[in-house]
């Protein structure tokens, strides 16, 4: 009513004009805080695993071969560590060379934890070798779709001479015949660095994914690896890895 | 002259609430201000605790990959043990067993060198028979010493 009378003589005042007439506050604002904001996008994963380890270094094994001793039973004891990784809850991939004439393989993941190993299964036209595990591994591989692309990045994951879990990094710097076995066809090379130990390591691409398996290196410290097309294809082909043949002589 | 009274005191009445407004609303952001203030040092706070559990996680994990290469290292040392011992156990084996051929065969040689002695104590069937497997036992005997021997040196 009040509001009504004073418009009424402002507009009398300002002879029928039009006048912004100062109004009451409404009702009065008491939550400023919105329940809902945008919520930025992380610029990092991080580690995400359930220790904080990366899948790269969870995905790896280390093995070692304790040798058969000679047909005589007296010498010819050995004793050779490599490396390897899972494809599968119980699964992993390691060299031919790494499991052969074995008495028995030790496994160990990368926390130090040991894994049983009960079947090897070696392939005969690449260095490759299947071997199962009673108990499941920590987390497993995935296979890339494809061959990497001349100077790709790739990452080395394994045991160097034995030693500590390391990641070494790379370049796919071309591909060759096999050195070592001319039935697998070409090979690709890389200017990772590995040392005897390294045999059977994952290569992996910039997503993680596997892209091949270290198996040799020359004097010029390039290393050479199976390609993931290859170790696809055997996969697939259910007769490609038969049974590692048993010592004769057990230690 | 009613009018303008009513203005006046519509004016007035309407510049008291929003005032009052004003001063809840300052009041109001100032509380805001100093929440904000405590969550960005509460930020500060946690942003430097996450980095510092960061480098703890990482020293977690080398040691993690440190004490997992001490245990295989180890390992390797207890196989490494275990086959010598083995190996040694067997050569000690071996080496007996040849012993013992080569003892049997000398023992076998000096009966039947004693035998030579006095052949007419003898029929020479029987005595040719027993050289003939002394023979036999001091070739087995010699080559798994042979054997041995060539064992040890590979």
């Amino acid at each position: 009513m009040l509001r009504a009378v004073a418009a009424a003589s402002v507009l009398a005042l300002a002879g029928c004009a039009s006048v912004d007439i100062p109004r009451m506050p409404g009702p009065a604002v008491t939550d400023f805080v919105p329940t809902a904001v945008p919520v930025a996008a992380p610029t990092s994963v991080g580690n995400l695993s359930p220790d904080g380890f990366q899948e790269a270094q969870r995905m790896a094994v280390r093995i070692r071969n304790v040798g058969c001793i000679s047909s005589t039973g007296i010498t010819g004891y050995t004793l050779s560590t490599g490396s390897g990784f899972a494809i599968g809850p119980t699964t992993l991939i390691t060299n031919r060379h790494v499991v052969a004439d074995s008495a028995e393989l030790q496994v160990s993941t990368y926390d130090g934890r040991d894994v049983s190993a009960t079947a090897t299964s070696t392939a005969a036209i690449a260095d490759l070798a299947v071997v199962r595990t009673t108990q499941p591994l920590p987390t497993y591989a995935s296979l890339a779709a494809d061959d990497p692309a001349l100077g790709d990045e790739v990452t080395v994951v394994g045991y160097p001479d034995g030693g500590p879990l390391t990641l070494t990094r790379g370049r796919v710097i071309g591909s060759t015949t096999d050195p070592l076995n001319e039935n697998l066809g070409q090979v690709l090379v890389t200017d990772a660095a590995v040392e005897p130990g390294s045999s059977g390591s994952a290569v992996l691409d910039s997503a993680g994914q596997v892209v091949g398996v270290v198996y040799a290196k020359n004097a010029s410290d390039q290393s050479f690896i199976v390609p993931v097309t290859t170790l696809r294809t055997l996969l697939e082909d259910d007769g490609s890895f038969v049974d590692a043949p048993a010592c004769s002589s057990l230690p | 002259m009613l009018a303008l009274g009513g203005t006046t005191t519509y004016l007035y009445r309407t510049s008291q609430a929003w005032e009052a407004r004003a001063a809840q609303y300052e009041a109001d952001s100032l509380a805001l201000g100093a929440d904000l203030s405590t969550t960005r040092q509460d930020l500060d706070g946690s942003r430097a605790e996450l980095e510092a559990v960061r480098e703890q996680l990482s020293t977690a994990q080398e040691r993690i990959v440190a004490l997992a290469d001490e245990k295989a290292q180890v390992g390797d040392d207890r196989e490494a043990q275990r086959l010598v011992a083995d190996y040694q156990a067997r050569v000690s084996d071996a080496a007996g067993r040849v012993a013992s051929a080569l003892d049997e065969c000398v023992q076998a040689q000096d009966t039947l060198i004693e035998a030579l002695g006095t052949p007419e104590l003898y029929d020479q069937v029987a005595l040719d028979e027993f050289a003939t497997q002394v023979a036999d036992l001091c070739t087995a005997a010699t080559e798994a010493n042979d054997a041995l021997q060539t064992e040890l040196g590979q």
